[in-house]
């Protein structure tokens, strides 16, 4: 997980205070059509203007803070938590139980998602807190923290590869937009993935 | 929803906020909240009525939170309109054991927070639950307390404490209250790879997803992790020995042999140590052997290419990358026979230091190389007071070291030292000499000799150690060593002068320290010091080196005859008399053809009206003060002296050369005609100023007075220029380091 895979794609840009910072072509442009098949259930009426895919190699980053993971939880309770309201239950349960944050540190990190997954970073890039394999992402939620401030969570739900357990991962996301643009690109990604040359 | 068997009992605390205000505070108070229960009749009386939690039944194993929810729902429908109060979540605060009716047996309370209460009239139904005050249930609320049931009771007790911890909790009281996840959700974005779920089958057409089955969608996903290239070590997992096998051996050669020498250790400069460590010694070493071969012909004793290299002309005194020179290596490895070569062939100085201060007689007593040692002991010029850098004699370093013969070492340097000190002649001006012992060799000191010439203490300041050759006079510092200086005087005469060298004798002599002021000289009364000064003022004179007038000359002539022939006798003292060789001795060399004859008269004259003056003491030393008294006056009196040559133009085409003798004392400057002896110019401090040239090789002299420029063409710039800032009182002690080393001290 913690391996070092240190590619300084966009250290200029990424020092900007913008939320997305990319050298790929505009998220908002190019993410806000899904494909037809890919399974986003986006409850907002954002969804359905324009087309395109993410170029392949692209890796977009976004700028959040982590709030913490449940890790290592058996897969009887990942079917459990197959449905979005029973994750977020599930996430504000722990919270509760003092099992997790209710909010996040100071730290900032970089959060890059590509057809390669999704990895979580220092600002420099130079230390890799997670990395998740795309494919062993099961599922990005992102849903309002309630608490008041209008704080949106991104909570990533990850399997291994035996499927025996799976992890949820929560970061906090700066605002509402950024939330909406990093589970759009990775919905690209999904799509991505599959209509890579690489096979 | 499954049989009566599988339903698990729970209690349930459905509570909320009166007010939003109380979400935010961080005290708890439980006038804040309001509690549901049911008021059910007490058994036996039917009047009498207690309060209990809600309890459900709900099926053991299944989703509890939905189940809860939805009784929740139905529960509260009769006392809201028939709209039940959905309930926020359902938190499970703990497990109490029953009493002893149900022993051991353990049920769970759960709370459900709901939203703050609305303004809308509660209507009230009987056997239905209401809301209460949880202050004012708290108020009543003991585990004995009638209004309730017991469990109740421990069940209320326990939520009030568990209340007041949250609130201690950062945002745990307002994420306790905080929307459902229904109404928080936003966008959710899953996995194709998972989406259709373990339980649909991958036949089903929804389970397809752009035409992949859920299995495809991973595997191609798995296979972006797979590497793009991959290279493999082709030896490992061959049955290839691992050898280590040695490529080079280099063993210390001085291991065993005892603590090192440190001053002889050199660290490497900085721009060698880019190589790599081999390659330094190496390259260092090739490199030492093409540059340093007298130095590698001393180290192996190869006397055959030692004679040819000396014949060619190396030097026996350069030092190597090490700051060794050839005798060193010599010495150190014990090579006698390149070391008496160095000796005698190269005329290498036996004292000659390397660049830690070591002396080649330490390495033969430090290697135990007697024959070395008695061949350095023999040496007219040896010094065996020699210390080095950590003030230790070549006897000490021998027995530290105890190398070789090191037994016979320590005894040739013990009889050495009972051994009488070799001599050196130093000279007076008329000729005679005292011998005085070099006590440290060719290392013996001005100051160390000057200390062997027996003078009195008073005396000692009036004169210094000369050395002078037919044409080259330097007056020496008290710490040069004089006879290192009679090594090398044909270098110090081809840098300073333009003559041959061969013909240039050096030899020490006694003289009047050239710094010494008149005032001072005019004091002096020691008959000794006064013969010394007249030896000299009278050598001068006779050089021709006090240009002066007839009459001065006559007189001091005259005087001159007095000293040699004592009272005039007019048999003996005839016109005949002064022959030429007579008058070599009283008047200037430069004088006796020329004019001395027609002088004879009026110098017979004066002597005998001296000899015959009752005032006259003619004690010699009174004589000899008198004749200095004499000289005093002249110009050029206690002056040292430099050559050089000024151009003249004589006309417009061509240059006139004249040779100059350059004189420079305690009065000022003065310019003589080498030739003739005449006196070109003298000037006074004061009354002139002069300025070095380029390279030292001329200056220039400049008075204002006279309106006169003249450059003095002479390698001995340096010296005269800095002997008149000296003189003229410009150069304070401070800047006595800027001397050069044959500079006047």
């Amino acid at each position: 997980m913690m391996f070092r895979k240190v590619k300084k794609r966009h250290s200029s840009s990424s020092s900007q205070s913008s939320e997305i910072s990319t050298k790929s072509k505009s998220v908002d442009s190019s993410l806000g059509g899904l494909s037809r098949s890919s399974t986003v259930a986006s409850l907002d009426n954002d969804s359905g203007k324009g087309a395109g895919n993410v170029p392949s190699e692209a890796c977009t980053e976004f700028r959040v803070k982590y709030v913490g993971a449940l890790e290592q939880l058996h897969f009887d309770m990942s079917r459990a938590l197959q449905e979005p309201l029973d994750l977020i239950n599930y996430i504000d349960a722990a919270q509760q139980d003092g099992k997790l944050p209710f909010v996040p540190g100071e730290e900032e990190m970089m959060l890059g998602v590509s057809k390669y997954g999704v990895k979580v970073a220092s600002l420099d890039q130079c230390d890799v807190l997670h990395r998740h394999p795309l494919y062993l992402i099961m599922r990005m939620l992102c849903y309002d923290d309630g608490l008041g401030a209008g704080r949106n969570l991104l909570a990533l739900k990850t399997t291994d590869g035996q499927q025996e357990h799976c992890s949820v991962w929560v970061y906090q996301c700066s605002c509402a937009e950024q939330a909406q643009s990093i589970c759009k690109v990775l919905s690209a990604s999904f799509d991505c993935a599959l209509t890579s040359e690489k096979s | 929803m499954g049989n009566q068997d599988n339903l698990e009992e729970v209690f349930v605390a459905v509570i909320r906020p009166k007010n939003q205000v109380s979400l935010s505070s961080k005290e708890y108070r439980a006038k804040s909240y309001e509690i549901l229960l049911i008021e059910v009749p007490l058994e036996g009386k039917e009047k009498k009525r207690k309060k209990v939690l809600l309890a459900a039944k709900i099926p053991a194993g299944g989703d509890r939170t939905r189940s809860i929810l939805n009784y929740v729902d139905e529960m509260t429908k009769t006392i809201s309109n028939n709209q039940g109060l959905i309930g926020k979540r359902v938190v499970h605060m703990k497990k109490f054991t029953l009493n002893s009716d149900n022993e051991g047996k353990e049920v769970s309370l759960f709370i459900v927070p709901l939203g703050v209460k609305d303004n809308s009239k509660p209507c009230y139904t009987a056997g239905s639950p209401s809301f209460y005050c949880l202050q004012d249930m708290m108020r009543v609320c003991s585990e004995t307390s009638a209004h309730f049931s017991s469990v109740t009771s421990r069940m209320l007790l326990a939520l009030d404490k568990w209340l007041a911890e949250q609130h201690t909790v950062p945002h745990a009281i307002p994420a306790l209250f905080r929307p459902a996840p229904v109404e928080r959700v936003k966008t959710t974005v899953s996995n194709p790879a998972y989406a259709s779920g373990p339980e649909r089958g991958p036949s089903e057409e929804e389970g397809l997803h752009m035409g992949y089955t859920a299995l495809e969608v991973r595997s191609k996903m798995m296979s972006l992790e797979k590497a793009d290239v991959c290279v493999l070590n082709p030896l490992y997992g061959s049955d290839l020995q691992y050898t280590n096998r040695v490529d080079k051996v280099i063993i210390n050669p001085y291991f065993g042999l005892g603590a090192p020498d440190y001053s002889k250790i050199q660290i490497p400069k900085r721009e060698k140590w880019q190589h790599g460590p081999n390659s330094v010694s190496e390259d260092k070493e090739r490199q030492w052997v093409d540059d340093f071969p007298l130095h590698r012909s001393a180290c192996e004793g190869d006397t055959e290419l030692l004679t040819k290299l000396l014949d060619s002309g190396f030097s026996v005194k350069q030092l190597d990358s090490d700051h060794w020179a050839p005798i060193h290596y010599a010495c150190w490895h014990g090579k006698v026979e390149a070391t008496s070569l160095l000796l005698e062939k190269g005329k290498c100085n036996p004292n000659l230091l390397n660049g830690q201060l070591s002396s080649p007689l330490h390495f033969a007593a430090r290697g135990g190389h007697s024959e070395i040692v008695k061949l350095l002991l023999q040496h007219s010029e040896i010094d065996r007071h020699i210390e080095d850098q950590q003030k230790r004699s070549p006897l000490q370093v021998c027995e530290e070291n105890k190398q070789n013969e090191w037994e016979e070492t320590v005894k040739l340097l013990q009889q050495a030292s009972t051994k009488p000190y070799e001599k050196v002649r130093i000279y007076r001006m008329d000729g005679s000499y005292r011998s005085v012992e070099l006590k440290h060799g060719n290392n013996t000191t001005v100051q160390q000799i000057m200390e062997g010439m027996r003078l009195s203490q008073e005396s000692q300041q009036y004169f210094t150690i000369w050395i002078c050759s037919e044409n080259l006079n330097l007056q020496l510092k008290p710490y040069h060593k004089p006879l290192q200086h009679l090594r090398i005087w044909t270098e110090i005469v081809t840098d300073l002068t333009v003559l041959d060298p061969q013909r240039e004798n050096p030899q020490l002599f006694l003289r009047r320290d050239v710094r010494l002021p008149l005032d001072v000289e005019k004091k002096v009364e020691d008959p000794l010091s006064i013969l010394i000064l007249f030896d000299e003022a009278r050598h001068s004179l006779l050089k021709g080196m006090f240009p002066s007038p007839d009459s001065k000359l006559i007189t001091l002539a005259s005087l001159l005859l007095q000293i040699i022939y004592g009272n005039y006798e007019s048999k003996k003292h005839k016109q005949g008399f002064l022959n030429e060789e007579n008058l070599r001795s009283i008047v200037p060399m430069s004088k006796v053809k020329s004019k001395a004859y027609h002088w004879t008269n009026r110098i017979l004259y004066e002597y005998k009206a001296l000899s015959t003056s009752e005032g006259v003491s003619k004690e010699m030393h009174h004589l000899q003060r008198l004749f200095l008294q004499n000289c005093w006056d002249v110009p050029t009196y206690g002056a040292a002296f430099f050559t050089g040559q000024v151009y003249t133009k004589a006309s417009a085409s061509n240059h006139k050369v004249i040779r100059v003798m350059v004189g420079v004392n305690t009065k000022g400057l003065h310019l003589m005609n080498m030739e003739t002896k005449v006196l070109l110019i003298s000037l006074e401090y004061g009354g002139f100023m002069w300025q070095l040239g380029q390279a030292d090789l001329y200056f220039q002299i400049h008075s204002v007075e006279n309106k006169m420029n003249i450059i003095v063409h002479t390698k001995q710039a340096g010296l005269i220029v800095k002997l008149l800032m000296k003189l003229s009182g410009q150069m304070t002690p401070n800047d006595k380091s800027l001397s050069d080393k044959y500079a006047y001290g």
